[in-house]
């Protein structure tokens, strides 16, 4: 392996360990602005006095709203975290893929790489599973 | 907006033509793509020029990052996260524009010219019509931000959104191919 070689891996290293390091920062940050919003909302008076009948009402209105508010939260979770799982996937087989060329695999493995590649983007960034289904959104 | 106002039910119907429409225009963009990649493997065999790596790989990343980043501007309008949204497609459109940068401003700069035979013509002809591609994803998620920051779009009515980021996708799925046939594959001629 000569040095060109080795600066073409140490170059493919740096990009995904640079774009992996991002990504978790990203979700480090994410999921830290996450724990403090629910702090707020842990804080909110719940329980002080005892409840007349409206505000009992109130109260399971607020609870419902906020149960629904937290379902919303943890879909779009799931969503963002789906995103971040793609993204991985795509750059780890990038760099297996760029690799694999250097160790000289063949073309039909090169080609095999890039079909689960675009298999994974049409699956999850281009729904294409779910095209034809009912209720409009993806 | 369209001046007729229709039911979510009617919008919904709507939208099962307008998406077979959108994949049968991507169905004849794949003509279009694959017969650019029949013309490589046929000129080029199981060779290729000698070309930047670092910078091939630079812009296969920055393409793939792009489509992360557009994933989550469709998925914020989705949710009604229009801050999120606006601010995910203008990343979106500067990493195309990095992209865009790359090939054209560097990669095109190399010693291969367009005239240089089989190399020059193929490595021009795919790179070039990917580039078109990506520059009209750009002005495309440009004017879907300009749609969103006067109000448009929501969680339940977004097609304009979701063809959007299906285009997007799709150039990114072309350049899946484009880069192994263009960069990787075969033994280099110098």
């Amino acid at each position: 392996m000569d040095n060109t070689q080795l600066f073409m891996i140490a170059t493919a290293a740096i990009v995904v360990l640079t774009l992996g390091g991002g990504v978790a920062l990203a979700l480090a940050l994410y999921q830290m602005s996450r724990v403090l919003a629910g702090g707020v909302v842990a804080r909110l008076p719940v329980e002080d006095a005892p409840i007349a009948p409206t505000e009992a009402m109130a109260l399971a209105a607020w609870k419902r709203e906020r149960d629904a508010e937290r379902m919303r939260g943890a879909w779009l979770t799931a969503a963002y975290r789906t995103g971040v799982m793609v993204l991985l996937w795509l750059g780890l087989l990038t760099a297996v893929e760029f690799v694999a060329n250097l160790m000289g695999v063949s073309t039909v493995a090169m080609f095999m790489i890039a079909l689960v590649k675009a298999g994974i983007i049409l699956q999850f960034f281009m729904h294409v599973s779910s095209l034809w289904l009912e209720g409009g959104s993806h | 907006m369209s001046a007729v106002k229709t039911t979510l039910a009617e919008y919904r119907e709507q939208l099962k033509n307008n998406r077979l429409g959108l994949w049968f225009f991507f169905l004849s963009e794949a003509f279009l793509f694959t017969g650019l990649l029949a013309a490589r493997f046929y000129l080029w065999g199981n060779t290729r020029p000698d070309l930047d790596q670092g910078l091939g790989l630079v812009v296969t990343v920055i393409l793939l990052a792009s489509s992360f980043t557009m994933n989550r501007a469709e998925t914020a309008i989705v949710h009604d996260d229009r801050e999120r949204f606006l601010s995910n497609l203008l990343v979106t459109a500067g990493l195309g524009v990095l992209f865009l940068i790359g090939v054209v401003g560097f990669e095109w700069q190399g010693h291969i010219r367009p005239g240089d035979g089989a190399f020059g013509a193929v490595l021009y002809g795919m790179t070039g019509m990917h580039a078109l591609h990506v520059l009209s994803g750009v002005v495309f998620i440009l004017i879907i931000w300009n749609n969103g920051r006067n109000g448009h779009y929501s969680g339940e009515r977004h097609w304009g959104v979701e063809a959007c980021a299906i285009y997007w996708h799709y150039v990114d799925v072309v350049w899946v191919f484009f880069y192994p046939a263009i960069y990787l594959m075969g033994h280099v001629v110098h």
